[in-house]
C-alpha cells in the first residue's frame, strides 16, 4: 500500500500559491520563511513610501506580516498573492496615517477645482533627476505630496488603485499628481538649474 | 531610466540581514502568541460560556465527559491475596 511521503518543507522553486497551500496544511517553518523572505523588503519599501520613517515602517512591516499569516486562510487565490499582500500593506499604512490624524491632506478632496493652466511636466523630467536631487526635491514636498509621488513612480501603483485606496476619483488623483510634478520640477529648477 | 527605482532599491538594500531577521522573529512571536490564545479559547471557551450560562440560571448546554461512562461501581480488590491489608 502506498502512503503519502511526509512533508519536509517548502522549496524556493515553489510558486507563491503552492507555498500558501502548504503553509495552511502543515504550518511548516520553511513555508513561513520563504514567503517572508520573498516579500519582506518589498513590503518594507512600500511602508516607507507611506509612513516615511524607518522605525514606523519596520513596525508596520511586522504588523502586516502578522496580519498576512493570520489571514492566510481567507486568501482564495482569485488575485495574485503579491496583489493581496500589497493591498494589506497599503490599507494598514493608510489606517495608521488616519489614526494619527497625520497628513489629512492625503485624503482631502479638493472642493474648488480651478481650471488648470499648469503645463504637464513629463514623467522623464522627474525620473531622470539625480538621486541626491530627487531626495532634495522629495524633502521639500509635503508628506501627502511625497506619498502620492512615490506611490506612482517608486512603487508603480496604478492611478485607479491609488484612487480607490485614498477614496478619491481617478481624475482628482491625476490632477493632484500633475500639480505635484509641476511643484517638484519647480523646486528642482530653483535649486539645481544652471544659472546664466 | 527611473531614479525612483533606485530609491526603491536603496530601501530594499536597507532592509536586509539583522533588521529583516529581527522583524521576522517579532512576527513569529506574535503568531505563536495568537496560536496559544486561540488554543486556550478553543479549549476553555465553551466550558466558560456554559458556566456563565448556568450561573445566570440557564440549563447547561454542554454534556461534559463522564468519568464513569458505564455507570458501574469499581470492582474493588476482592479476595486478591497479593494485597497487603
Amino acid at each position: 500500500m502506498l502512503t503519502e511521503a511526509p512533508f519536509t518543507g517548502c522549496t524556493p522553486a515553489m510558486e507563491d500559491m503552492d507555498i500558501v497551500l502548504a503553509y495552511r496544511k502543515h504550518q511548516h517553518a520553511t513555508c513561513f520563511q520563504l514567503l517572508y523572505d520573498r516579500y519582506a523588503g518589498k513590503v518594507y519599501s512600500k511602508a516607507v513610501t507611506m509612513l516615511h520613517k524607518e522605525s514606523e515602517a519596520e513596525d508596520a512591516t511586522q504588523e502586516i506580516f502578522t496580519k498576512i499569516f493570520l489571514s492566510l486562510g481567507k486568501f482564495e487565490g482569485q488575485a495574485k498573492f503579491s496583489t493581496w499582500v500589497y493591498s494589506i500593506t497599503y490599507n494598514l499604512c493608510i489606517d495608521k496615517i488616519r489614526r494619527t490624524k497625520r497628513s489629512r491632506e492625503l485624503f482631502a478632496t479638493e472642493l474648488e477645482d480651478p481650471p488648470d493652466k499648469i503645463e504637464e511636466v513629463p514623467d522623464e523630467a522627474l525620473m531622470t533627476m539625480q538621486i541626491s536631487e530627487l531626495r532634495y526635491v522629495l524633502s521639500k514636498l509635503t508628506e501627502a505630496e511625497r506619498t502620492l509621488l512615490l506611490m506612482k513612480y517608486k512603487d508603480g501603483v496604478k492611478i485607479k488603485t491609488i484612487a480607490s485606496l485614498l477614496g478619491k476619483t481617478e481624475s482628482a488623483v491625476k490632477m493632484q499628481l500633475k500639480r505635484i510634478k509641476e511643484k517638484a520640477k519647480r523646486i528642482h529648477d530653483l535649486q539645481f538649474a544652471p544659472t546664466i | 531610466m527611473n531614479n525612483f527605482l533606485a530609491l526603491r532599491d536603496e530601501d530594499l538594500a536597507a532592509f536586509t540581514g539583522e533588521r529583516q531577521a529581527t522583524v521576522r522573529k517579532r512576527v513569529e512571536r506574535e503568531l505563536r502568541t495568537a496560536e496559544l490564545i486561540a488554543s486556550v479559547v478553543e479549549l476553555f471557551g465553551p466550558v466558560l460560556a456554559d458556566t456563565l450560562n448556568v450561573m445566570g440560571g440557564g440549563d447547561p448546554i454542554l454534556e461534559l465527559d463522564d468519568d464513569d461512562p458505564f455507570g458501574e461501581e469499581p470492582s474493588g480488590p476482592g479476595m486478591n491475596p497479593d494485597i497487603i491489608r
